[in-house]
């Protein structure tokens, strides 16, 4: 083993001691029991949220909703799905309303209990949570990738 | 020079923008305006334009009357410092102005002055600076006004969709008028009117997010005096961002054959783009490197007032917040008298 490698080896050992072990987290899309999309991709969702899919396929408009950016919800989302900074993401749909693709960013709630009862009045409407202790009974857990949360394939799972 | 139910438009527009903010009671249209403004500070090695170069305000309302229909109008108000002429010149003028029907993601239709699409910047960004990474434009995507080559204004109907499905494709097709015999302006009523038309297809697959990769044909007909100029341009275009990098790059060609002498000029140009969010607490930060590149064709008349361009700038964009933005560069460039200048600016970006 060359000395370059050695000591990139001994780089990671170091970096990986030094860090936090993440806990494990999941996000569930919910969208409400009226809404009659059987699920989505991921492809789709990142699409969502940054405003490049706007319709829902019977036409009306998709009324995104997300938690405060700086939770650690939307910042596990932003980072893992659509790969942004919350400035850039911010920057983003400045961008998409300029562009005229969508006539609003996200409806942005303060809790997940906000988001649920948000998506529960309104039709139109999709929102990314965290988990909870309470069972989601008013709203749809959406599958992604055909797979549900509980599934060890379900790709909002770390 | 605008018509006088343009300026009225504007005006309109101008009002309503700076009146800001979003109107929205339930099951009524929903009013949205807001808009950017740029100053922009220039020092030369020639010291020929030192101080403050362009000052900007870009204003845009939309109105959603429905889940379908849409209105969208954008007017720029701009002063800027003419290098060529040595003059300031003031400019206002409708950018863009349209009526939308959107069926789906799948289909939606445009009708009135738009965008052409042409060059990828220019379809992403519009008119305002604050959006872009660098502070200055690359040279395909300038407007007429701004010496620029390309036909970058489009009057007519544009219609475009994506196909659903993984690979994220996108098309658009467009066909009305293009710039006229003077290219800053695009005649609808005159008879010689250039009529134009537009082919543009795109992809962002899934499989790498981000990712996306375009190609655009235009071609139009410009009745010059004396004659015929026929018009065929090509851009392609690819551009990477994500996990705080962006990569872009373009690449496009004028073909303008001139039919009374049977001559044709190829005018070519490209940019490329690199920059980089920096993370944890400089997470506001973000250097870039561009490079840029146009060659217009020798002796074509018609773009008598484009230049060549041969740049490269590096620079830090710094977010203060997500609406404000100051933007510093150090910018290497070819002069008017064909030496090399450096320019160094300072942008103040703010989006309302």
């Amino acid at each position: 083993m060359s000395a370059k490698t050695t000591l990139l080896l001994l780089v990671l050992l170091a970096t990986a001691a030094v860090l936090p072990a993440q806990e494990p987290a999941r996000l569930f899309v919910v969208v409400p029991e009226s809404q009659s999309i059987a699920g989505l991709s991921l492809g789709d969702l990142r699409r969502i949220y940054i405003g490049d899919m706007t319709r829902w396929p019977d036409g009306r408009r998709i009324v995104p909703v997300m938690l405060r950016p700086r939770s650690p919800q939307s910042e596990l989302f932003l980072d893992r799905v659509l790969r942004m900074s919350p400035i850039d993401f911010a920057q983003q749909w400045i961008g998409a309303v300029f562009r005229g693709r969508v006539s609003a960013p996200p409806v942005v709630v303060a809790t997940r209990d906000e988001a649920v009862r948000f998506v529960e009045a309104h039709a139109e409407s999709v929102a990314v949570i965290g988990e909870g202790h309470d069972v989601l009974t008013t709203v749809r857990i959406l599958p992604i990738e055909g797979s549900l949360p509980s599934s060890e394939k379900y790709p909002l799972a770390w | 020079m605008m018509t006088l139910p343009l300026r009225l438009a504007c005006a309109f527009l101008l009002i309503l923008a700076l009146a800001g903010g979003e109107c929205r009671a339930a099951d009524s249209p929903v009013f949205h305006a807001g808009g950017f403004g740029d100053l922009e500070l220039h020092s030369t090695s020639e010291h020929e334009r030192d101080g403050v170069d362009r000052i900007e305000l870009d204003v845009f309302s939309t109105l959603q009357f429905n889940d379908s229909w849409s209105v969208l109008g954008e007017a720029v108000a701009q002063r800027s410092w003419q290098i060529q002429e040595d003059h300031e010149r003031y400019q206002v003028d409708l950018e863009r102005l349209y009526v939308e029907y959107t069926r789906s993601d799948s289909f939606r239709i445009e009708v009135g002055e738009t965008q052409t699409g042409l060059i990828r910047w220019n379809e992403r960004e519009h008119h305002s600076r604050f959006l872009q990474t660098p502070i200055d434009v690359p040279a395909l995507a300038r407007r007429p006004q701004e010496d620029g080559a390309w036909p970058l204004r489009f009057a007519g109907m544009f219609a475009s969709g994506r196909v659903p499905g993984s690979m994220g494709i996108s098309w658009g097709v467009g066909a009305g008028a293009g710039p006229g015999r003077d290219r800053e302006s695009t005649p609808l009523t005159e008879r010689d009117r250039s009529l134009a038309g537009l082919l543009s297809l795109s992809m962002s697959p899934d499989a790498v997010p981000g990712l996306e990769l375009a190609v655009a044909e235009y071609g139009g007909n410009v009745h010059i005096n004396p004659g015929l100029l026929r018009e065929r341009d090509v851009t392609f275009s690819a551009s990477y961002t994500a996990s705080g990098y962006e990569l872009r790059g373009e690449w496009a060609r004028m073909n303008h054959h001139l039919t009374s002498v049977s001559t044709t000029y190829l005018t070519t140009g490209y940019y490329t783009l690199f920059s980089k969010r920096l993370t944890g607490s400089a997470e506001r930060v973000r250097p870039y490197l561009l490079f840029d590149r146009l060659k217009v064709a020798r002796g074509e008349q018609y773009l008598a007032e484009a230049t060549d361009e041969n740049a490269w700038a590096t620079g830090v964009r710094y977010d203060v917040n997500r609406h404000v933005s100051v933007k510093g560069e150090y910018r290497s460039q070819r002069a008017l008298n064909g030496d090399r200048e450096s320019v160094v600016g300072l942008q103040l970006g703010v989006s309302f």
